[in-house]
């Protein structure tokens, strides 16, 4: 999804959000007298019940084939307890009062075994207790849609661009019900309907190949996806890669400035802010999975970019594809800045997170599913506006490279080395834009990435994409994104000796 | 139509789950049908700064359902049981409304024999959180994370052509140990209680991390390098899909158009096999009800197939390897073949290089071309003149995976089971050696 956001004065993104609890999945059954009944067994200090009922499409079309149509469906519940200063959770989607049983006390059972082999509690942050219901409102509803037709359009459109040799579409929609209970008297009930698509286009040309991986995702109706707007932004990204191709040449070895896209900008953010400012990385909890951060706890107010620099995550902002007003934990969601003005300054937690931070939660607990243990997540991350734009920052460049894609990237597992790769770039000369340049490549420490801002643009584009954490792995639909930011004096390439 | 001889009384009365779908499926008047009706057991215990920080387990029933009438496929994956048979029903009007998939050749008509599998029961009820702390104690190293994993799968086939009955179950430990500026790590994989070692995976993890301390900045640049088991399962792994004949066909493979030439090194041989007993994933039959096998992949260095479920071996005049995935074929194990040379033979021919003991984050610019990045993590140990003389960190693996795989000049004469949360399929590798790696590092 590309969402084009404006930031007011104050620096919150309008909000205007409604309940419309009134529409409610038809075709869902949910009982939530049996996430009631495991809330009344639980015995101990602390139980939470998160109960869901999905159903979704996946479709998938390959040169113009139906490759892939499948349903899918789920019902279960789980439950968490802290007991005796343990953690234990187990599921089950066996809806019987015997089964509910046997997950209530083996969820017990758990706590107390894991306690007892541990020297420090774990503790929950106390936080205020809401009740509350939302939906998401679909004003076309995906189901009426024939979604195979839709896909099979859009493949048909791109067949007479040049170069293009495969195209597959991986769509995927749902529609989640969630009801959440707690023993402190929390109740959350919430309906959010997703869709995505991603497309993988191969392009051809004189024996090269180059790809372009595009995921585009955001909540609610087809009306969503009407406005992902394939039909225009598909060919346009076949026809880039092919000049590319065609035309593209070497990125300048010698330190040029950089000018970035809000596609680069936003993935920089999720993964060497976002990522490293999640509470439970900083304090070691998936140290042997995502790994650990370069973060720690005291440097709240340390300075890590230009005053330029502030990076926001909220998971409130209407239609974002990482949407919702409540964590998995019953937590209010708001908006946070992780960055601000250049300095280190809020971290992503959930309520064990902020236990051991002595604070409370800022709501960033979430869960793929009813069967997964709810962990520090992001939402929507994005490098908040500033006063250029991307006219003036191309204007003021003598030489640099405009970076408006990227391809391949990855970062460490303290999230302090990253790389990025340009899917459509371009040389300014001179303050213009020139010719198109292949695969530049932007290695760069984080430090070094944030310290070298010189101008960030007024305008905000969110991107929808998955993160990827957890063990199991839970697969999260996020949002990234932000205004134009020019980077000066970056060496491309890497560094090779 | 052979029925497998290992059911127990509880599963014939399972058994029915799927047969019954797909009766009823066909008196709806499809052609194909295939249920898989799955129930597992799973348990996990997570731990950080040497203490457990959770314990899960994970109860789930779910059918898979395949249905096709002529060129007409869809499937769905029912999490509900109460509302099953109503799916099915909902399904089967779906069928009817759908477009041809003109590249559905369909499925595997059996009859079929499947031999005998022993499954170690015991790991269903094994005590996951002793066994974790056993880990966390056996470490000498400053702090340990992990986790410790275990599944019991039962799984139920049933298609108009077979039914079949399986029990699988695995434990494994994925560890990583930190001292003040270091880390390494282990994984210990089993299909057997008895074969299980989550204290010796802590050791060596312990052991990688103190061999490793006092990092100095490494320097971008070619290397040899000597990829322990765990890292070059780990690279491998990411890399799986390209031998999948539905990515094939999709363009998303270094491997595409490469039939029958050489892709690697002709010291490089792997191959496929969901037979063996200690194969964490082994399994009597695919997702189709084919019984597995092994099949060679890539030989001395040419690519001799691609894994394949009868549709799609149809589509490429091949024969099923019994990796139904009914969509995209899947892998049960990866052996990679061992080699001859013991790990100190392979190091001692490294005059400049380094040995990289874990990776994580690859991702390719270019699934097509196989340019690739990637992360090594944990101990990075620097070789100079054949002896292990310090450690350094931050680099990037920066290459191309034809290129690696072609330059692969060593193999170790043992290998070890790896899989763990970036490698999705367990993988058998020995020590591997590759001339002549690129590496960058950050610029700024």
């Amino acid at each position: 999804m590309r969402q084009k956001l404006s930031e007011g004065e104050n620096g919150t993104i309008g909000l205007t959000h409604t309940r419309f609890i009134n529409t409610i999945c038809t075709a869902c059954t949910m009982n939530e007298n049996l996430a009631h009944n495991a809330l009344k067994r639980a015995q101990s200090d602390y139980a939470e019940v998160r109960m869901e009922e999905f159903r979704g499409l996946q479709v998938v079309i390959k040169n113009g084939n139906l490759d892939i149509f499948q349903l899918k469906s789920s019902y279960g519940l789980s439950v968490r307890v802290l007991a005796e200063g343990g953690l234990g959770f187990a599921t089950t989607n066996v809806l019987t009062k015997v089964s509910i049983d046997q997950v209530v006390k083996k969820a017990e059972k758990l706590a107390r075994t894991s306690a007892a082999k541990n020297k420090h509690p774990i503790g929950l942050s106390e936080e205020d207790i809401y009740t509350d219901a939302y939906a998401v409102p679909q004003k076309k509803n995906i189901e009426d849609v024939d979604r195979v037709q839709e896909l099979l359009s859009i493949n048909s459109r791109l067949e007479s661009e040049g170069g293009l040799v495969f195209q597959i579409y991986d769509y995927e929609d749902e529609q989640r019900v969630k009801y959440f209970v707690n023993s402190e008297g929390a109740e959350i009930r919430s309906e959010i309907p997703r869709l995505s698509v991603l497309a993988v286009l191969t392009v051809m040309e004189g024996g090269k190949s180059e790809q372009c991986q595009l995921q585009y995702g955001g909540i609610g109706g087809w009306e969503t996806f009407e406005g992902f707007n394939l039909y225009e932004k598909l060919p346009r990204e076949i026809q880039v890669v092919y000049r590319a191709l065609k035309e593209g040449k070497r990125a300048p070895t010698e330190p040029v400035d950089v000018v970035m896209g809000p596609e680069v900008v936003g993935i920089a953010a999720h993964e060497s802010c976002g990522h490293p400012f999640e509470a439970d990385r900083i304090l070691g909890r998936e140290a042997a999975q995502a790994g650990e951060s370069f973060v720690s706890p005291d440097m709240r107010g340390d300075v890590l970019g230009t005053e330029l620099v502030t990076i926001a995550e909220d998971p409130t902002i209407e239609g974002s594809y990482g949407f919702y007003l409540y964590d998995e934990e019953g937590v209010k969601a708001r908006k946070r800045l992780l960055i601000k003005e250049g300095r280190i300054n809020e971290f992503l937690t959930n309520k064990e997170t902020s236990y051991v931070l002595g604070e409370h939660s800022n709501g960033a607990a979430r869960a793929i599913g009813y069967d997964r243990e709810p962990i520090v997540r992001m939402a929507n991350t994005y490098f908040s506006a500033g006063d250029s734009s991307k006219g003036e920052m191309i204007e003021e460049t003598k030489k640099g490279i405009l970076m408006e894609s990227f391809t391949e990237w990855n970062i460490d597992d303290t999230r302090f080395n990253q790389r990025y790769i340009g899917r459509e770039a371009y040389l300014i000369e001179n303050g213009e834009v020139t010719s198109p340049v292949v695969r530049p490549v932007l290695e760069i420490t984080t430090k070094g990435f944030y310290s070298s801002v010189e101008a960030v643009g007024r305008d905000i584009t969110l991107f929808a994409g998955t993160c990827g954490k957890g063990d199991p792995s839970q697969g999260a639909p996020t949002s990234m994104g932000g205004p134009y930011v020019k980077l000066k004096n970056i060496r491309l390439g890497g560094a090779h000796g | 139509m052979v029925r497998s001889k290992s059911n127990s009384n509880s599963n014939s009365n399972r058994s029915k789950n799927a047969s019954q779908m797909v009766k009823k499926a066909l008196n709806m008047g499809v052609d194909e049908v295939i249920c898989q009706v799955i129930r597992e057991k799973s348990q996990q215990v997570r731990f950080s700064n040497n203490e457990i920080t959770v314990g899960k387990e994970f109860n789930l029933v779910k059918a898979n359902i395949f249905l096709a009438r002529g060129k007409k496929k869809a499937q769905f994956t029912l999490e509900n049981m109460e509302t099953m048979e109503e799916d099915l029903k909902k399904s089967v009007k779906f069928l009817e409304k759908m477009q041809d998939n003109k590249d559905y050749y369909g499925i595997a008509e059996g009859p079929f024999s499947y031999r005998e599998r022993t499954c170690d029961h015991r790991i269903a009820e094994a005590d996951a959180a002793g066994l974790a702390s056993a880990a966390i104690e056996a470490s000498d190293a400053k702090r340990v994370a992990g986790v410790l994993y275990t599944r019991y799968q039962h799984l139920d086939l049933a298609s108009p052509y077979t039914e079949a009955v399986d029990e699988n179950a695995f434990i494994e430990i994925s560890v990583r140990a930190f001292e003040e500026d270091s880390s390494g790590h282990a994984v210990n994989c089993s299909s057997t209680l008895k074969d299980f070692d989550g204290e010796k995976a802590s050791r060596q993890a312990a052991a990688l991390a103190q061999q490793a301390a006092s990092p100095e900045l490494g320097r971008g640049g070619t290397y040899d390098i000597l990829f322990t088991p765990l890292c070059f399962a780990t690279l491998f792994s990411s890399a799986l899909f390209s031998l999948s004949a539905f990515f094939v066909d999709s363009g998303i493979s270094f491997f595409w158009g490469k039939m029958g030439k050489q892709v690697a090194s002709e010291r490089f041989s792997v191959a496929n096999d969901g037979t063996m007993e200690e194969g964490i994933f082994s399994a009597k039959f695919d997702e189709e009800g084919v019984p597995t096998k092994r099949t060679s992949l890539i030989e001395k260095g040419v690519l001799q197939n691609f894994l394949h479920n009868t549709s799609t071996a149809r589509k490429f005049d091949s024969e099923t390897t019994a990796n139904a995935g009914i969509d995209a074929p899947l892998p049960q194990n990866l052996v990679i073949e061992k080699g001859d040379k013991s790990k100190d033979d392979l190091l001692k021919d490294i005059d400049n290089g380094l040995m990289v003991t874990n990776t994580w984050y690859t991702r390719f610019q270019n699934y097509m071309a196989g340019d690739f990045s990637t992360i090594p993590r944990d101990a990075i140990l620097v070789i100079e003149d054949g002896e292990i003389t310090g450690s350094v960190k931050n680099i990037r693996i920066s290459d191309n995976m034809l290129g690696v795989l072609q330059n692969i000049d060593g193999l170790g004469d043992r290998a070890q089971q790896i899989h763990w949360w970036e490698c999705d399929f367990p993988i058998f590798s020995p020590y591997v050696r590759v001339r002549d790696v690129n590496t960058t590092m950050s610029t700024k």
